[in-house]
């Protein structure tokens, strides 16, 4: 390999791995500025040395009233198990809070009332661990909060698949009803 | 209230409420209202109030179709949750089960904290060069000794204090330049407490900039060209101590 590939994939790797900003991972315009133009081929060559670790780096695109950002992130390859999760420092209530915000937020066409989001929260976790969860989603930006509302944060963007999210929670809906379902009917009178 | 008069409050109010998240912007017949609008008389023979509530309603329909634009790509992402669906689905799920989703859905960004030699030199610097806490702390004897100097100062009348805002103001912008200049030489030119007092409404009203170095402990000012209205608004103290010896 020629030494000044050698260099690239070195920086690449620092700007990729290393924690720069108060946002995650690497923006476009930065690669373009210390790789130069043909970074994608560094991201080829770098996704090589990765590949056997189980990360790859992957470009998010995230459009906001009509600006388009692209950003570049590692992340591992395959999904994660609960057990690998609960060790990363999150706990169940932490991950609940998080996806039922979420949740609010997808089904209020991108906006969610902070109150209503803690109203629904409160019946299942004490109100101060609420509030102060989402103060810290907010802070690490999963969150982001606009007057009274509540939108996708940017690192939400980068690290969540909500389409997986969404999917998850109708699907599991639907089961569920049907389970209900069968209960209901089999406790019927025949 | 008119039949004309009360379509437009009530289009404004629908605008709100979809603006809100109140109402699916779908549940509004944006082509129906279109048509009654156009039915009032010619925009020409309005009354003023009633051509700015006619303006109003119009951008409150263009805000809904907006709403309704918004929605639809969402939709098509397969990213919308029925909220109904969704409260039933949170009910009956358990704290685990929700955990669950996010667990299924969700791939960390790999990002490593470091610090390299430059900072830590620097926080080294820092570190040698501060203060030992309890001579930072300013002593109960010598705050009580000071508040009776400071206590009747606290009582000057509002108007007084704005002619004083503006005499100050006056006296940066000519003895600075436009340029930072240091709070502390600034402030002692005269009587310090005062002239902290009066020059913290100039800052919190957007008329003077600060800048602070903690490194150096030296808090710097600016007039500005113009009073900026400041948005996110944060906390300064100021210790005033009286000069020993």
């Amino acid at each position: 390999m020629r030494k000044d590939r050698k260099i690239k994939l070195a920086k690449l790797a620092h700007l990729l791995l290393f924690k720069r900003h108060r946002y995650p991972g690497v923006k476009e315009w930065e690669l373009e500025k210390y790789l130069g133009r043909d970074y994608e081929s560094v991201i080829n060559d770098f996704n090589e040395y990765l590949e056997p670790l189980g990360l790859y780096v992957r470009k998010v695109e995230i459009e906001e009233d009509s600006n388009k950002s692209v950003y570049y992130v590692v992340q591992p390859k395959y999904p994660l198990s609960s057990t690998e999760v609960k060790t990363f420092g999150w706990r169940v209530d932490e991950m609940a809070v998080l996806t039922v915000a979420l949740a609010h937020i997808l089904a209020g066409d991108g906006k969610a009332s902070r109150k209503e989001v803690e109203e629904t929260l409160k019946e299942k976790i004490p109100e101060w661990r609420v509030i102060r969860l989402i103060d810290r989603f907010i802070k690490m930006k999963y969150l982001e909060e606009d007057g009274e509302y509540l939108k996708i944060g940017l690192r939400t963007y980068l690290e969540l698949d909500l389409k997986m999210l969404t999917s998850v929670l109708i699907g599991r809906a639907m089961s569920q009803e049907a389970e209900t379902s069968v209960e209901d009917s089999s406790s019927q009178p025949q | 209230m008119s039949s004309v008069e009360e379509l437009y409050d009530r289009i404004i109010d629908l605008a709100i409420k979809v603006s809100e998240g109140a109402i699916d912007p779908f549940d509004v017949d944006v082509g129906r209202f279109i048509r009654q609008l156009a039915r009032n008389k010619r925009l020409a023979e309005l009354d003023y109030t009633y051509l700015i509530k006619d303006i109003r309603a119009l951008n409150g329909l263009v805000a809904i179709l907006e709403a309704q634009g918004k929605s639809l790509r969402r939709r098509g992402l397969g990213l919308y949750l029925d909220k109904m669906l969704l409260k039933l689905r949170i009910y009956k799920m358990s704290i685990d089960e929700l955990s669950q989703v996010f667990i299924r859905s969700w791939k960390p960004v790999i990002e490593m904290e470091s610090i390299n030699l430059e900072a830590i030199k620097e926080a080294m610097f820092y570190f040698n060069n501060l203060k030992d806490l309890e001579s930072r702390r300013l002593r109960f004897e010598e705050l009580s000794e000071y508040m009776g100097d400071v206590e009747p100062r606290l009582f000057i009348e509002p108007k007084v204090v704005r002619s004083l805002m503006m005499k100050l103001l006056n006296e940066l912008r000519d003895s600075s330049g436009g340029e930072y200049i240091d709070y502390k030489e600034f402030i002692t030119r005269g009587d310090p407490v005062e002239r902290a007092y009066i020059l913290s409404f100039l800052i919190s009203d957007g008329w003077v900039d600060v800048k602070v170095d903690r490194l150096e402990e030296k808090i710097w000012i600016r007039p500005k060209d113009m009073r900026v209205e400041i948005r996110n608004p944060s906390s300064l103290a100021v210790v005033v101590r009286r000069e020993e010896g």
